[in-house]
């Protein structure tokens, strides 16, 4: 029996030590949602009663009244309500509770999803990302547990041309060639798991044409989507475009043209298709020379949750509009114009395009709606119930009993001046108040609260470059890295061979963000890697590697030799500039011998 | 029957299953020179290619290192364990006298399920310190359990095997299935970086499925794992079906 | 007489493939009698004790064990065995191996007791591959002891033990037998067999040729052998009762007979030049050598 006890022993010893098996450091944000996923739900079950407040709930206002938060979701509202011994009571007296809020146009990358939920948006609907984690998103905001991440929806890849708007992004995007491949390209999306189909139809903008879908695969596009059951959405920036995707059939415009004024024709024939217009008012404002955004960063409640690359990104401008400045007034025009004709209108931010940022951006697109001329109600409305009916989500954009307990809670009364929306006292998401706490900075991020760097040139130091191939991974592959150092520029050669041996053959080098390799380094100023190289014409790639843990994989884009190669950072999905580790410049493909020199290797902050 | 004589008759089941237990444990205590070469080896791999070779895959490759590790630890505890026990006779004895089946197997058993734990847990330290793998405790412990109970089917697995092949010949016939099985289920390489029709094949092979699961658990693979675990259930059957076969089947040869 | 039988056969029978093993079998193990199973290499003495434990399924015929069909759990439980084996855990210690035996059985001996019985006291921590391999038999046989059991089998439990010891276990299997264990002792030493049988059965290629008390067949059995150099007949002194069989070897015969005289008379009138004349008494192992080479069929020997 001795022998037993110490067998016994042992297996505590082993249970034990599974207890001891680090956790992840920060809390969840972007890449490791599955962690926030399988936290226990302690939380969860706990009941929140607010009292005293006054209540949005999606719809119409409630004077002082008390609201029941359990399991995740809206339990119950009145003024006599039976608290549990166990709630947790919280006296809103002179505060509004608010349906979580819901942003109707954006991409999301990166941190995001936890970026937006700091500023109370709780729902977002990205309009283009790759589907490669749609299993996950799914799962996610099905469940009702405590998370730290706004809920996702998407349309997955959009729908272009070859070369059209889009597909300058460096993501791979299926295009169609014409209506006959409407029908497979809309299933292929189904079956990725997109919520809606997004349809660009982009003849391009200024100076510059490009090709986009015409009248007839734009037709076959809607009807396909409609035959999926799945609703059709359309980015357009003109009146003409707008109207031929409310002919062809669509369901919805995700942007709002400035070129010209509604008229009645364009209204009768949007009523009479029952659309919905999301104007993306942040972006739009921001692209027509209104990009008055400095008052975010200065905002007593909103600037201490902005990220540096949240800041970075609210700071950035677009070129100097080439319009009388009209436009602007015209998507103002059109905004109060379609509202009034019955159109429901939806709040956008369509961040992280320049001049926005994700949840910040969405007070903003509060506060210049309601400067076209809607009231604070139907601002707040364009936030909550309106983009829920018109995107079919339930229990979302409202606070009434069965309700997603998703609110935010602010000072003051946004029904009477929308401003208050940004005086944010709480945020619950799945009945779980968040913490208003920023991520954890990385190691050696120090300097991203100093003026942030305008360019870093990584031929500049030496040290943190290595040579790397696959004999590292037990192929036969094989390289080696000599600086050349002449007229006052520093070139990094690189020679070796690319042999089989290793399922992917690679040979080339590796700079490192980080004095010890592979450590983290907040790059999130950063917006593009520019790479000009020397080599024969072949197969070379970057591969840029990011994120919360060293396993992830590397991103790869494919590179070219003798020309500059422009990587915008910003557009990459799983790209986590805020942790970059290391870049890896790779010959790769067939076996040869290979050599090819680096001459300029810049991360640059555009 | 009175009731304190099947009070005692269940007592007495688990006072054999405990010695059963007890008598593995000491066996494996005793030989260091089976025990630590077959932990070693997984963890082994493991170091080399998960964390030094193959950098930034540590938490993938803990998932298919681990899957690799308490296979072999199941397979051939049972396959050479019992292929050896039948020819010395020690499985013969230990038929002509009442310890029940289910004993002297869960004995068995549970070597490879304390092996499959003792290699999961070494492999999770090594990825934590060195190659940075953070999980929440959930998702650690949800590892160990698969892999626990994952090494059940090739357990059978391996009792079919034992009982059907030469002692001299188990440790070979095990290796020709063991090493390929891990090689072409994506445990050593991950099966994205397989050539397509080994891809194909990878899908059909039961440690595949049991790496998919571990990689569900621990969140590195999103969506659903119910194919999986449908698979692997359905492998469980077949290998128990086989194990009780080869059991039952008639000696023909005996030692006379 | 069959009602008290600890374990019967009935018309056993049984083939490997397409040779017979046993061949309709009719055996008793009675309470407190110690039956002594003899046979060449082959005769099917192993395949009856697999029987006998339910190591292999019946094929025809009936076995009995303590009023259960061979195998089943409530036979076992009162069945001990000691099998020809080559190893066992080696690494665990005689005491341990022992506790682990204990736990299987309803009736289990003490573990002291059972110790003390088999002399095993000094060895008890010893592991067991580090047991002389007479040593390794003792523990085999206190594995057997263990469970107190009514029906106690054994085959070939003296192999490699020294004079002494095998003495011991003898006087072990006679209290046993004193307390009305029913034992089958499976050997090859017609010494211990002819210490220790009851009864002795003689399995000859499948079938049993001879099952009666010791002193009976020590009765039937010739007595006398004679070894002599002649060329004559063999069918002038074949003809007699008296002759129980006769080979021959060039010119040298070897005839087991229960009266010597009367043959070397026989012999010597008819061929005067008859030399090196032997005659010897035999003991059980002679004529048990006899017996199974009178039998033709022994001649070839079998593969099982």
């Amino acid at each position: 029996m001795k022998n037993l006890l110490v067998l016994v022993f042992i297996l505590l010893i082993l249970v034990t030590a599974v207890f001891l098996l680090p956790e992840p450091a920060a809390p969840p944000s972007g890449v490791d949602g599955a962690a926030a996923m399988a936290e226990p739900a302690a939380t969860a079950s706990a009941i929140t009663v607010i009292r005293n407040v006054r209540l949005f709930d999606g719809e119409q206002v409630h004077a002082a009244t008390n609201l029941l938060l359990r399991d995740g979701l809206v339990h119950s509202i009145g003024s006599e309500l039976d608290v549990p011994a166990a709630a947790n009571v919280i006296d809103a007296t002179g505060m509004t509770a608010v349906p979580g809020l819901i942003d109707a146009h954006v991409h999301s990358v990166g941190s995001a999803r936890a970026d937006a939920l700091r500023f109370g948006v709780t729902t977002m609907l990205d309009m283009f990302r790759p589907p490669f984690d749609f299993d996950q998103m799914h799962a996610e905001r099905e469940s009702a547990g405590p998370t730290e991440q706004a809920d996702l929806f998407s349309a997955g890849f959009l729908a272009t041309v070859a070369g059209g708007h889009g597909t300058q992004y460096g993501i791979d995007v299926p295009t169609l060639a014409g209506p006959e491949a409407a029908s497979e390209w809309v299933a292929a999306r189904k079956a990725e798991g997109s919520d809606w189909i997004k349809i660009i139809i982009e003849p391009g903008w200024g100076k510059r044409a490009l090709p986009t879908l015409d009248a007839a695969t734009v037709t076959a596009l809607i009807a396909a989507a409609h035959a999926n059951e799945l609703m059709a959405v359309a980015h357009v920036s003109s009146y003409d475009d707008a109207l031929l995707a409310i002919e062809s059939g669509i369901d919805g415009l995700v942007h709002l043209f400035g070129d010209r004024e509604v008229d009645a024709p364009f209204l009768a024939a949007a009523q009479a298709n029952g659309i919905f217009v999301v104007p993306t008012t942040p972006v739009l404002a921001a692209i027509h020379g209104h990009d008055d955004t400095d008052w975010i960063p200065a905002h007593p409640l909103l600037g201490p949750r902005l990220t540096a690359a949240q800041r970075e990104s609210l700071a950035r401008r677009f070129p100097a509009p080439d319009d009388d400045g009209s436009a602007w007034s015209n998507v103002q025009a059109n905004v109060i114009a379609m509202h009034a004709a019955g159109i429901p209108i939806l709040a956008g931010s369509d961040a992280q395009n320049p001049a926005t940022t994700y949840g910040a951006s969405l007070h903003h697109a509060l506060r210049l709606l309601v400067g076209t001329g809607l009231t604070p109600l139907a601002a707040l409305r364009a936030a909550t119930r309106a983009p829920a009916n018109a995107f079919g989500l339930q229990g979302r954009g409202c606070l009434k009993p069965g309700c997603r307990a998703d609110l935010l809670l602010v000072n003051g009364n946004p029904l009477l001046d929308i401003e208050a929306t940004a005086m944010i006292d709480a945020v619950w998401k799945n009945g779980h108040r968040i913490e208003f706490k920023l991520p954890v900075a990385p190691v050696d991020s120090a300097s991203a609260d100093a003026t942030p760097q305008s360019s870093i040139d990584l031929l500049s130091a030496p040290t943190r470059w290595m040579a790397a191939a696959d004999d590292y991974m037990g192929g036969n592959s094989t390289a080696s890295i000599a600086w050349v150092d002449e007229h006052q520029t520093r070139r990094l050669s690189i020679t070796g061979q690319v042999a089989p041996g290793y399922a992917f053959p690679y040979a080339g080098a590796m700079w490192f963000t980080n004095t010890i390799p592979m450590q983290p380094v907040d790059h999130s100023a950063m917006t593009q890697l520019v790479l000009e190289f020397d080599g024969p014409d072949s197969d070379y790639q970057v591969l840029l590697f990011s994120g919360a843990n060293q396993s992830l994989p590397p991103v790869q884009v494919p590179i070219q030799a003798g020309r500059p190669n422009t990587i915008r950072l910003d557009s990459i999905n799983h790209l986590d500039l805020a942790r970059l580790r290391a870049i890896g410049v790779f010959a790769s493909g067939s076996e040869r011998e290979i050599k090819f020199t680096i001459q300029q290797a810049l991360l640059e902050s555009m | 029957m009175s009731k304190s004589a099947t009070i005692e008759q269940i007592r007495s089941h688990w006072l054999v299953l405990a010695r059963f237990i007890e008598c593995q444990w000491l066996n494996l205590l005793r030989t260091p020179a089976y025990t630590l070469p077959t932990l070693m080896f997984p963890i082994m791999f493991y170091s080399f290619f998960g964390l030094l070779m193959i950098r930034g895959q540590a938490q993938y490759l803990l998932c298919t290192f681990a899957t690799f590790g308490c296979i072999g630890a199941a397979l051939f505890a049972f396959g050479v364990g019992i292929a050896t026990e039948r020819a010395q006779g020690w499985l013969t004895l230990l038929q002509a006298t009442p310890a029940p089946i289910a004993a002297v197997l869960v004995g068995k058993g549970f070597g490879a399920a304390l092996f499959a734990a003792i290699i999961t847990l070494i492999m999770s330290v090594l990825a934590a310190v060195f190659g940075d793998v953070r999980m929440a405790t959930g998702q650690w412990a949800g590892l160990l359990l698969v892999m626990v109970l994952g090494s059940l089917p090739f357990s059978a697995l391996g009792i079919g095997l034992g009982m059907s092949l030469a002692p001299n010949a188990a440790p070979a016939v095990l290796n020709l299935i063991y090493l390929p099985l891990g090689f072409l289920s994506g445990l050593w390489i991950p099966v994205s970086q397989l050539p397509g029709w080994l891809q194909d094949v990878a899908v059909w092979l039961p440690p595949y499925h049991l790496a998919e699961l571990a990689l569900h658990v621990t969140g590195t693979r999103s969506g659903s794992a119910l194919i999986s675990l449908a698979i692997l259930t359905g492998y469980t059957l077949l290998f128990v079906l086989f194990a009780a076969w080869a059991w039952r089947r008639p000696k023909t040869s005996m030692n006379q | 007489m069959h009602s008290k039988a600890v374990a019967t056969c009935r018309n056993l029978s049984h083939r490997y493939q397409n040779h017979a093993a046993l061949d309709d079998i009719n055996l008793d193990l009675q309470p407190g009698e110690i039956t002594v199973l003899l046979g060449p290499n082959g005769a099917g003495k192993t395949t009856l004790i697999h029987l006998l434990l339910g190591l292999v399924q019946v094929q025809q015929g009936t076995i009995t064990v303590l009023g259960q069909a061979a195998g089943r759990r409530e036979a076992r439980q009162h069945t001990g065995v000691m099998l020809q084996i080559s190893g066992v855990q080696d690494n665990l210690t005689v005491f341990e191996l022992l506790q682990l035996f204990v736990s299987l059985y309803p009736r289990a001996m003490e573990l002291d007791r059972l110790l003390a019985e088999t002399d095993l006291q000094s060895l008890h921590n010893r592991r067991f591959g580090q047991l002389s391999g007479g040593q390794q038999q003792r523990v085999l046989f206190a594995i057997a002891l263990c469970g107190n059991p009514q029906l106690l089998i054994l085959d070939e439990p003296t192999t490699g033990m020294d004079p002494a010891v095998r003495r011991q276990i003898w006087s072990s299997l006679e209290q046993r037998r004193k307390r009305g264990t029913a034992i089958l002792l499976c050997t090859h030493d017609m010494h211990e067999a002819e210490q220790l049988a009851d009864r002795i059965v003689l399995l000859n290629h499948g079938r049993v040729i001879t099952h009666d008390t010791a002193e009976q067949i020590r009765r039937r059995l010739p007595s006398q052998l004679i070894k002599v150099r002649s060329s004559i007949q063999l069918t002038s002194i074949a003809a007699s009762d008296n002759v129980q069989s006769i080979s021959r070897t060039d010119d040298l015969l070897t005839i087991y007979c229960h009266f010597a005289e009367p043959v070397v008379r026989a012999i010597l009138n008819a061929d005067p030049d008859a030399s090196e004349l032997e005659v010897t008494g035999t003991d059980l192992e002679t004529a048990f050598l006899a017996l199974t080479k009178a039998n033709p069929s022994t001649v070839e020997a079998k593969h099982e």
